[in-house]
């Protein structure tokens, strides 16, 4: 199996999404419906190499769990990408003050998706 | 009096707008997740397909390599095969010719025999000559008698081997045309096949080859199919995510016509709350529904509409998530300068 990729959204037809569009390129990906199951999933697969992660989620948003994501040192490394239907200038810049490595806007293209985890994730053929 | 009639219009409209707004709610969110649900399905479904059909064109690519390698190997066997019957065909026809010469010789040496034959007679004519001529001569001739006589048995002795090879040549003139019809039906029958074998290969190739051309369409006509399929996939999904972005956006509508009712609410109450009117105060109608339940409900005095609008926010912390930039910038306004990301665009920071 690919490099494991988590995915985070609430919203069912998204994952699905990305999972169609990663796992032609063999990525495994791991689902998580919103910030706290994505760090429990985080949690269960520390070997994960990249998040994908909506903004706009129940319990906890993207922004707050990527945040949390970075608090640990061990995370430190792990590149995360947002993925969400929002593009206001400061919230990108809220994110990239916390780490993200980008931000994808909603609806996504699958070959743009897939260009920038293969860039992200150092995958063959990026 | 007419502020009065003006409260009681203002309550109807905004119970009739919260009912008109929660039924077309209500109507809309269970079409949107109905839909979404069969669409996922058929998505999930044409997926499988084109699973299935990527492996169908695996699974033929394979079956025309294997085709094509079988195809080299069987053409390398005939090709051996016809040069095996050219050979055959060749060394039938010579031992056809030299069976022909042998008889031709068989012929000549059957003359030989007769000439030796005539010989022999003309020795024993030739002795029977000498025993007359020594009876005549008496004891003077004798000798010549015994001579005559050594001479006769010699002929008898050509005579008798002449006979034999006679006999030979004769049984060898009966087996040559045996062998030379052997060699005829065996020549013919060679050919025969040499020719109805390369008439079957022919046939082979030709099947083999359209089979391959039938192949390669059916190839091309189903990676053509999985393109379009995958394409109207693609589509499909972009439309699920267009949808699924209006279901947002109908839950922000939501969250705005509950503060509206809300800030009308306090409008009215206000209003109501006047020297004149302090007896018809509204109260908020406490009816939160479905994913905003709770929302609204108790008494929520508020003081003005913008007030109304935080209140309403601090109510309801968990979707009011979905507004994020808004609760930052305090509304929508937007950075002079900073253009906001359209759908499909990435970013990657440096």
């Amino acid at each position: 199996m690919g490099k494991k990729i988590i995915v985070v959204d609430d919203s069912r037809i998204v994952r699905q999404q990305v999972k169609m569009a990663l796992g032609e390129a063999e990525f495994e990906v791991i689902e998580a419906q919103d910030g706290v199951e994505g760090l429990e999933r985080l949690g269960q697969h520390r070997d994960a190499a990249m998040m994908i992660c909506d903004v706009n989620m129940p319990r906890m948003n993207g922004l707050d769990m990527i945040e949390a994501v970075k608090r640990d040192p061990m995370n430190n490394k792990l590149p995360v990408v947002m993925l969400t239907t929002e593009g206001q200038a400061d919230l990108i810049d809220r994110a990239k003050r916390a780490g993200a490595k980008g931000w994808i806007v909603k609806p996504f293209k699958p070959e743009l998706l897939l260009a920038a985890v293969k860039k992200l994730t150092g995958a063959q053929g990026a | 009096m007419i502020r009065e009639i003006v409260r009681a219009i203002g309550v109807a409209v905004a119970e009739e707008q919260s009912r008109m707004r929660w039924l077309i709610l209500q109507v809309v969110g269970a079409a949107i997740r109905m839909s979404e649900a069969e669409i996922l399905a058929a998505v999930k479904n044409l997926t499988g397909i084109q699973i299935e059909a990527k492996q169908h064109v695996e699974d033929l690519e394979s079956l025309v390599k294997r085709t094509r390698g079988e195809r080299e190997v069987a053409s390398q066997v005939i090709s051996h095969q016809a040069e095996f019957c050219d050979q055959a065909i060749g060394l039938l026809r010579q031992q056809k010719s030299t069976a022909e010469r042998a008889m031709a010789l068989t012929e000549e040496i059957d003359n030989f025999v007769g000439t030796i034959g005539k010989i022999a007679n003309a020795v024993r004519i030739l002795t029977i000559n000498g025993h007359i001529e020594s009876t005549r001569l008496g004891n003077e001739g004798r000798a010549f008698a015994v001579i005559a006589e050594q001479m006769r048995e010699l002929s008898e002795e050509v005579r008798t081997a002449n006979e034999r090879i006679k006999d030979l040549t004769t049984g060898l003139a009966k087996l040559i045309p045996v062998i030379v019809d052997s060699s005829r039906s065996l020549l013919t029958l060679t050919e025969r096949f040499s020719a109805e074998h390369i008439s079957a290969v022919s046939d082979f190739q030709t099947a083999v080859d359209a089979a391959q051309e039938g192949i390669g369409e059916a190839l091309y006509e189903t990676q053509e199919r999985a393109q379009r399929l995958a394409q109207r996939t693609g589509q499909i999904m972009t439309h699920l995510q267009f949808q699924d972005r209006m279901a947002q956006k109908l839950r922000d509508i939501e969250h705005i016509t509950l503060h509206t009712e809300k800030i009308l609410k306090s409008m009215f109450n206000r209003m109501a709350d006047s020297p004149s009117t302090s007896n018809a105060r509204v109260e908020s109608r406490g009816e939160g529904r479905g994913e905003n339940q709770g929302e609204g409900r108790g008494e929520s005095h508020v003081e003005s509409p913008i007030e109304a609008l935080g209140q309403a926010r601090r109510d309801n912390p968990q979707r009011d998530t979905s507004r994020l930039g808004q609760q930052q910038t305090g509304g929508s306004d937007k950075p002079p300068g900073r253009p906001e990301l359209q759908g499909g665009d990435v970013v990657l920071f440096p």
